[in-house]
């Protein structure tokens, strides 16, 4: 193998310039591929997390079926009593609560309505819920600005509106005075006790918490609830054991990951698009490596010829170029590791608002290492890639062809 | 003893026939010179000699061992252990310096790189190019390359050292020193066959074998 190392060091530093294009052109796919990864599952990462935080891992409610329903609640948007509530719930979260995997359980009431504080007002989501059964199904308590989730059991006209919500009418903190109209067309005056703020836009933007029983109150819905929340122990059996609930019951059975289903399938579409793009400055680089690689071949024949006659195998003539292709690679990799780590250093002293499906203070960077792993596996397969074609053309050269046309 | 035995040796190149049924033998020790003139295939012949070709027809027996062309690692093997080459053109490679273009074949082997180091320093100084085995290639005369490239060929003490045209590259005044240097290296005991078309050179060496239109037409001994 010596000898073989000894030759290919010198031939390292052949075609200088286009060596050094190479080996940036390398580096740029692998710090590209990490940046790219890293704000992409960062972003990922950080939107599942807040979902499985703040969302039910599992949620029961009923059935949508319209061809049940009479012709009038189809015309009219009615639903029946029965298609918005469920049925026994206290029995389903006691027989359900009874599986080892199930942590916490909470019932809700959804409805809908408009916020308002003077001439501004905003249709809302509204969720009622039982302030002390909800810390034990969700972490709702850590997206809340001033911890006040319990101020919902002694202040019952208190709501919690996402911080988006509140933007957009002008309520400013705890204490403020709200209306909130129902679909039914009541009225009631009620008061901010906390804000929430989950950095998701589409559950800040239109959710409002208020205690259950105010609302089932206001609207003659005692102790009926049209939702049930569970939280488990493994969020990734989550769609398993959906599945597995849903043969005990008649209601609808569903898992955070299908309710989000839509964003899910975006995020494998954005990683795609990411994969092909960095595959793209590979591929470029790969062809930068393999022109490199292929010149050196044809201005070395001779060389070549008589390294062959002096005893070097096909195989080591093979290795020779091979170390050339991976050298570009390896060179290539550590520069693109130190620029994407320089590159994550600097993206998280950027101060900006981000605002759009997620909203943070600056990039949500996944510095997992993984990334780097990845990025110098990719490099390296596709450095070596490249440089198979052309060492293999110079390990079959025949070397009495070489001195004849000589 | 034979260290070379070619039985029945023919090449074609498409339709030609380059070789028409070569025998002959080398012994131990000595200078042979193959004459004859361009296209007559000496050439053809010492490639097949020094397994870089391998023949259409006939046998190769190298130190007691029937040569199997079709294994290309054990050619390389037999070339770097037993064989050494010197070519018409020096064929050095640039990159590296006279003592590593000497050294460059016994790296192959198991041998220490320092006793390498002083054997390739050894043939230099033998050679009269110590004081500029640092140097490249482009530093030094066409003359002293081709005794770089001797030196290279003489660094695992090949037991036949194969030359093709040796100072067809070269003045008058270089080729008299490189064929005083094989003449010398013949004397310590190295076995030499080389392939010339210049009749004044075989006056260096002990056997000449004459081949013309790929057949060997007479040998002599000197």
């Amino acid at each position: 193998m010596r000898h073989v190392l000894f030759v290919a060091s010198k031939l390292l530093f052949e075609r200088k310039r286009q060596t050094i294009i190479s080996i940036i052109g390398v580096s740029i796919g692998v710090c590209a591929y990490i940046v790219m990864s890293s704000l992409m599952f960062g972003f990922q990462k950080f939107f599942i997390q807040q979902v499985i935080d703040i969302e039910p891992h599992i949620k029961i409610k009923p059935k949508e079926n319209p061809i049940q329903a009479s012709t009038n609640e189809l015309i009219l948007g009615y639903k029946s009593e029965e298609k918005d509530k469920l049925m026994g719930w206290q029995d389903l979260i006691e027989e359900f609560s009874k599986h080892k995997e199930i942590k916490g359980a909470a019932p809700h009431l959804l409805t809908r309505g408009i916020l308002k504080q003077g001439i501004k007002e905003k249709p809302v989501n509204i969720v009622g819920i039982d302030p002390l059964k909800e810390a034990e199904a969700s972490v709702i308590e850590r997206f809340l600005k001033f911890k006040n989730l319990r101020e919902l059991e002694s202040n019952r006209m208190g709501v919690i509106p996402g911080i988006l919500v509140a933007k957009s009418i002008g309520a400013k903190d705890v204490g403020d005075s709200l209306l909130l109209v129902l679909p039914d067309g009541q009225t009631l005056n009620v008061k901010v006790v906390d804000l929430f703020d989950s950095g998701i836009t589409n559950l800040d933007d239109v959710r409002v918490y208020m205690h259950i029983k105010t609302l089932q109150g206001i609207l003659n819905k005692h102790n009926q609830v049209n939702e049930i929340v569970f939280k488990i122990q493994d969020v990734n059996r989550a769609e398993k054991l959906a599945r597995e609930l849903q043969q005990k019951t008649e209601y609808e059975v569903e898992s955070w990951q299908k309710a989000y289903k839509n964003f899910l399938s975006i995020f494998k579409i954005q990683n795609t698009i990411t994969f092909m793009i960095v595959f793209a400055i590979l591929v470029v680089s790969s062809f930068g490596i393999f022109n490199i690689i292929m010149m050196t071949v044809l201005e070395k024949k001779r060389d070549t010829a008589i390294l062959m006659a002096l005893g070097f195998m096909p195989r080591d003539v093979m290795l020779v170029f091979l170390i050339k292709g991976l050298f570009i690679g390896t060179i290539g990799s550590l520069l693109g590791v130190i620029l994407g780590y320089g590159m994550q250093e600097y993206l998280e002293t950027i101060n900006l608002d981000v605002e759009g499906l997620v909203r943070s203070k600056g990039f949500v960077l996944d510095r997992d290492i993984v990334h780097y792993i990845y990025g110098i596996a990719f490099s390296f397969f596709f450095s070596l890639i490249a440089s198979i074609y052309p060492a293999y053309r110079a390990s079959r050269l025949n070397p009495v062809d070489i001195f004849r046309s000589q | 003893m034979k260290i070379l035995t070619l039985s029945g040796i023919k090449k074609r190149v498409g339709n030609e026939e380059i070789l028409k049924g070569i025998d002959l033998s080398i012994e131990k020790g000595e200078f042979t010179a193959i004459l004859g003139a361009s296209g007559s295939g000496k050439s053809s012949l010492l490639y097949i000699a020094g397994l870089l070709d391998a023949p259409s027809e006939g046998e190769v027996i190298l130190l007691e061992e029937k040569v199997d062309f079709s294994k290309k690692s054990r050619l390389s093997f037999l070339r770097n252990k037993y064989l050494g080459f010197v070519f018409q053109f020096h064929f050095l490679l640039p990159e590296f310096t006279l003592l590593e273009n000497v050294m460059l074949p016994a790296l192959k082997g198991d041998k220490n790189q320092k006793d390498i180091k002083n054997r390739a320093i050894e043939l230099l100084e033998f050679l009269g190019l110590k004081d500029k085995m640092n140097r490249r290639i482009y530093q030094v005369s066409g003359g002293e390359m081709q005794r770089v490239a001797i030196a290279r060929a003489l660094i695992n003490d090949p037991v036949l050292l194969l030359a093709d045209e040796p100072t067809g590259s070269l003045d008058s005044k270089n080729t008299q020193k490189v064929m005083e240097i094989f003449k010398k290296v013949n004397e310590l005991g190295t076995t030499i066959l080389m392939v010339t078309h210049e009749l004044e050179l075989t006056r260096y060496t002990g056997r000449i074998i004459e081949v013309k239109d790929g057949l060997i037409i007479r040998q002599t001994h000197g």
